[in-house]
Formats: structure tokens, C-alpha cells, sequence
């Protein structure tokens, strides 16, 4: 089968999805993530591969979902200004959760190897793996919040505590791989350069524990593992982050409070395109949240 | 108002505890004012993010224990004991931590000096806390026999810490809180203030419709996870608590009080555990 957005090696018992769309910071589209999928899917049946990397084509892992607001309308919320239905917003919020739910639940190890940029959606994925390693310099955040949209992933607390939480959540601030690791968003940080070397020894002793019975009994582990988060509320954080997601992005620009201080993102990308847009997002933060930069590499 | 102080100043509102002498500790007063005041901060569209702070040495005590006027913040063994009554109080006080917490707007704790009891369950409904390294933080409450009763301890610091702290009633500084989850950062003291209006400062650059949502989101999943049951649960066990028989060789805070006075009373409270607490 064929990608268009991402690279699929299978290698003995380490399986290797590439995110590939390397001149858009393999920014998440409608088309990378059905790719994602199928490949993920795909990796579930090959009964040889025990663990699965999923990794970032160029300089970074992943950007987030795509802005542009082409090809986008099944990972992104619709333009405000567009006519939307209530129903059809929901409907995709909890098709979305369900992928979400697909990869969190997943059979076999999942492993996200992060360097350069790993933001908002691009987060959420790393996040929904079952381990992350990643480069020191690696940059970590979700900025939706200033667009005004609420985070529709509920493992952030579950991951890194409430106090953390919303201080990432509520200031969309950015941190470092190092920092990361302090607060237990990934598993660990390493420098860049040893990256390719503690990958390989990391993924060996994944599929070494998945060969103990297999990935067949491995995923019946993980299940029980995903019985005790359906108990401590994942179900019904899903269903709920998805609706406050929802009721965030169908606000319309006359409907907020956003020229009290707001910026309005779609307005701007209108106006002056879709980086101009994202640097006016971010912009006025710098001073109060410094911003980590990953180190520029060949 | 006298024991509660707010100014509103580029869309921050400050809320400063103002009982210094007393070490801002909560009392029928101070939490009569607080509920009139917060409703009113949260309808206001020029306020963006809340600041607590304590005027003084320090952010808060905790409960007033003297035993006057203190009927909203401390069950005392005598008269109001009937359960209706109790539940009644119980009841209004965990409408109100939920409340600061649902608070439609981010809130940051800015925390120095002692930071204890319902001082440090202030400090952890707020959003964020930023702390001096050397504040206090700690819930002595069950060596006056008093059940502690903030189900947020379980999910800052887990059931390991959470044990640790409230069965012994040692206290922790700033430094260790960071550690462990209770507080998002500990500072030097004389920075303290500075990194707290910076953090306000960042959120108000972002609209109210923004910041609402979001901060939805997040309590939405802590609900998920049960805490709505939670405040109801250890609001019923804290009634089952004030209702139990003291034992003889138990230390009796309020007869200690009502013979020596409060100041005596609590150092004998804590005197015991000093040591231990020392060298833990």
C-alpha cells in the first residue's frame, strides 16, 4: 500500500511509521492521519513487528494540526466564520476521540521518538504513545488556548498532574526536552546526537519484554492496563473534553469577548496568511514565557 | 471590607488575606466577605486572572482556633453539634472550594510565609501556585482530632504522599512542594511576587472566552476522574469524624485551649511530633 503523508518500514521486530511532510513541520492533515491509521493497522496485523516508532520526517517531529485550513476538516475545527452544524461538530469531536482512543489502546508498543517541534495536536499524539523519548533541545506546548480553543486531549492531567496542566494549558507555553522530562511528560531526554543509539537499545528492550508471550499477550496486558483508566474516568473525560473542545471552537468572533484582549487568528491568517498568523499568536507571549528553540541541524 | 483587600489593576484582580496579626487566618468574617466578593470578580469582564495573597509574614494559617466567630471554619465540641446543623456548614464549605475552583477565570495562589490547613487548601483550588522556597506548606489538622478534608491532596501528590503528610501533619517548604506536585514553583522570596505578576500578566493576554473553555476543559477531566464524588465523600466522613468520642489518653486540643489558652494549646499539639518531623 501506498503513503502519501507518512513512511512505513517494517524491520524484523521494530516497525518504523515516519510522519513525512517535512516541509510543513509533518503538520497533522485529514490525509496524514488516515495514513497514520492505515499504517498503524497495518502494523497490527504483521505478526513479526513487536513495537512501533513513530518518528518526524527533517527537523521535527511534529508541528501540530495543519492551520492552513485546507484539507483539514476532519482534524481541525471549521473555520468560525463558515456556517457550522452543532451536530456534525460533535459527531467529528468524538470520531476524533475515537482515533485518539484507537492509538492509546493500541496492541503494541508504541514508542514516539520526538526532536525539534512537538506541538499541540503533534503533542497530543506523543502523548497518546506509550512511551516518549526525546531530543534535550525537543520543544514541547499546546498553544490552542490562544486561539481560543479549549485542549481536547484529556491525558494532560493524568500525565503530568493538575498544577502543571494548567500552567501549560492556560499560558500555551512552551518548554524543553529536559523540563519535560522533570515534570514527566516524556520518559526521557537525551542529548541529540545520542538520540539514534538509546533508541536502538530502548526499542531492543521493548521488544524483548513483548516477546515474553508475544504482542497477542502483551496487548491483552495492555488491555487491563486500559480497563483501570476506563475506571479512573477516560471514558467520561473523553466524552467531556471533547464537548468543552467543541463548545470552544464554535465561538464566533461577535459571539466572545475577544476584542477585550483577544487575538483572532482566523482574522489575521485572512488578512496576511498563515504565518503571520501563528507568529501574531505567539508573539506577545515571549516576554512573559520564554520560548525554547531546538538547535538548527543538517 | 477589613479582612479581605482587592484592587483591580490591567485586568489582574488581587484578593490579599488581611488579618496579618493573626497570620490571615480563616474566620467567619473572612469567609462571609470572600463570598460576597467573588461572585462579583468573576462577572467582571476587566478581570481576566485572579491573584490570592496574604498580607503580612504570611499567605494563610489556616482556620482561626480561637473559637470566636470561627463557627463556619472549625467544629467545636458542644453546642452546634447536631448533624443537620454540621451538614449544613460542611456543606456551604465545600460549595465554596468548588466554587473557587470552577471559578470561571485562571487563579494563581501566590504563596509565602505558613501556608496551612485551609491556607494550603486555598492554595491548591486556585489554578496555579507559586511559592517562596521557604513557605510552609502542611495540614496539621488531624492532631487536633479534626479530619483534613481536601480531596485535591490525593490527586497533587498522590496516595503515597498524601498519607505521609496528613498522618503525620509535618509541614513541607516550598522547595519539596514543587517536588511532589503540590505547587507549579518554588522561588526565591524576593522574586516571589514578580514571577506571579508575569504569569498573571501572560494569561490576561488572552481573552476571557479563551481562558473559560480552557480551564473547563481541564476540571471536566479532574471531574471525569471522580472528584465531584470526592468532595461529597470526605464532606460526609468529616460529619462522621466531629460525631466520635474522644478517647482518655487522647490530646485534647480545645480543653487545652479553654484551661491555657490557644498559643499553649498548639505548641503542645505540635510539640510531640517536632523530632520526628525534624528529622524525617
Amino acid at each position: 500500500m501506498k503513503y502519501q503523508n507518512v513512511l512505513l518500514k517494517l524491520d524484523g521486530r521494530i516497525a518504523t511509521i515516519t510522519l513525512n511532510r517535512p516541509e510543513k513541520l509533518n503538520a497533522i492533515n485529514d490525509g496524514m492521519m488516515r495514513d497514520l491509521i492505515k499504517a498503524l493497522e497495518k502494523v497490527r496485523k504483521d505478526y513479526e513487528s513487536l513495537v512501533v516508532v513513530i518518528k518526524g520526517a527533517g527537523t521535527s517531529f511534529c508541528a501540530g494540526q495543519d492551520l492552513s485550513g485546507e484539507g483539514t476538516d476532519e482534524v481541525m475545527p471549521p473555520n468560525p466564520r463558515e456556517k457550522t452544524y452543532l451536530f456534525d461538530m460533535y459527531a467529528q469531536g468524538l470520531k476524533n476521540q475515537n482515533l485518539w482512543q484507537y492509538i492509546f489502546e493500541y496492541p503494541k508498543i508504541t514508542v514516539a521518538q520526538v526532536h525539534g517541534y512537538c506541538l499541540g495536536m503533534g503533542l497530543d499524539l506523543a502523548m497518546h504513545c506509550r512511551a516518549v523519548i526525546c531530543t534535550e533541545d525537543a520543544v514541547f506546548g499546546d498553544p490552542s488556548v490562544r486561539m481560543g480553543i479549549a485542549s481536547a486531549n484529556p491525558l494532560w492531567t493524568f500525565r503530568i498532574g493538575l498544577k502543571k496542566t494548567k500552567e501549560m494549558l492556560l499560558t500555551g507555553k512552551y518548554i524543553d526536552g529536559v523540563e519535560a522530562e522533570k515534570i514527566g511528560l516524556v520518559m526521557k531526554a537525551v542529548p541529540a546526537d545520542q538520540m539514534e543509539e538509546v533508541m536502538a537499545v530502548e526499542t531492543d528492550g521493548f521488544a524483548r519484554s513483548s516477546g515474553i508471550g508475544g504482542w497477542d499477550q502483551q496487548g491483552v496486558f495492555w488491555s487491563s492496563w486500559m480497563s483501570i483508566m476506563q475506571l479512573s474516568g477516560m471514558a467520561a473525560a473523553r466524552q467531556m473534553t471533547a464537548n468543552v473542545n467543541v463548545m470552544s471552537s464554535i465561538q464566533r468572533p461577535h459571539r466572545t469577548l475577544i476584542d477585550r484582549g483577544g487575538y483572532d487568528f482566523y482574522q489575521v491568517r485572512e488578512e496576511k496568511g498563515l504565518k503571520a498568523a501563528i507568529e501574531g499568536r505567539d508573539a506577545p507571549f515571549r516576554k512573559h514565557f520564554p520560548e525554547p528553540k531546538p538547535k538548527a541541524r543538517k | 471590607m477589613s479582612t479581605i483587600l482587592y484592587e483591580k489593576k490591567d485586568g489582574i484582580g488581587y484578593i490579599t488575606l488581611n488579618r496579618p496579626e493573626e497570620l490571615n487566618a480563616m474566620n467567619d468574617e473572612m469567609l462571609a466577605e470572600l463570598d460576597r466578593l467573588l461572585p462579583q470578580v468573576e462577572m467582571d469582564l476587566d478581570v481576566k486572572v485572579v491573584i490570592f495573597r496574604g498580607a503580612g509574614k504570611d499567605f494563610c494559617a489556616g482556620q482561626d482556633l480561637t473559637g470566636v466567630k470561627t463557627y463556619e471554619v472549625l467544629s467545636e465540641p458542644g453546642e452546634h453539634m447536631t448533624i443537620k446543623k454540621r451538614m449544613e456548614a460542611e456543606r456551604r464549605r465545600n460549595r465554596r472550594w468548588e466554587y473557587i475552583f470552577n471559578l470561571a477565570k485562571p487563579t494563581i495562589a501566590q504563596v509565602h510565609g505558613h501556608c496551612l490547613g485551609t491556607g494550603c487548601y486555598l492554595s491548591m483550588v486556585c489554578d496555579i501556585t507559586i511559592a517562596a522556597e521557604d513557605a510552609q506548606f502542611g495540614d496539621p489538622l488531624l492532631r487536633m482530632g479534626l479530619l483534613p478534608h481536601m480531596p485535591l491532596w490525593l490527586y497533587l501528590v498522590g496516595m503515597k504522599k498524601t498519607r505521609e503528610l496528613l498522618l503525620t501533619g509535618c509541614y513541607i517548604d516550598g522547595i519539596e512542594a514543587e517536588k511532589i506536585g503540590l505547587i507549579n514553583k518554588a522561588v526565591p522570596r524576593d522574586e516571589l511576587e514578580a514571577e506571579v505578576e508575569n504569569m498573571a500578566k501572560g494569561m490576561a493576554l488572552m481573552h476571557c472566552d479563551a481562558l473559560a473553555p480552557a480551564k473547563d476543559a481541564i476540571n471536566s477531566v479532574m471531574e471525569a476522574r471522580g472528584l465531584g464524588a470526592c468532595w461529597r465523600f470526605t464532606n460526609d466522613m468529616q460529619l462522621v469524624m466531629q460525631q466520635r468520642t474522644m478517647l482518655p489518653e487522647e490530646y485534647d486540643f480545645f480543653a487545652e485551649r479553654e484551661k491555657k489558652g490557644l498559643k499553649v494549646a498548639i505548641e503542645r499539639r505540635d510539640a510531640p511530633f517536632k523530632k520526628f518531623c525534624e528529622e524525617r
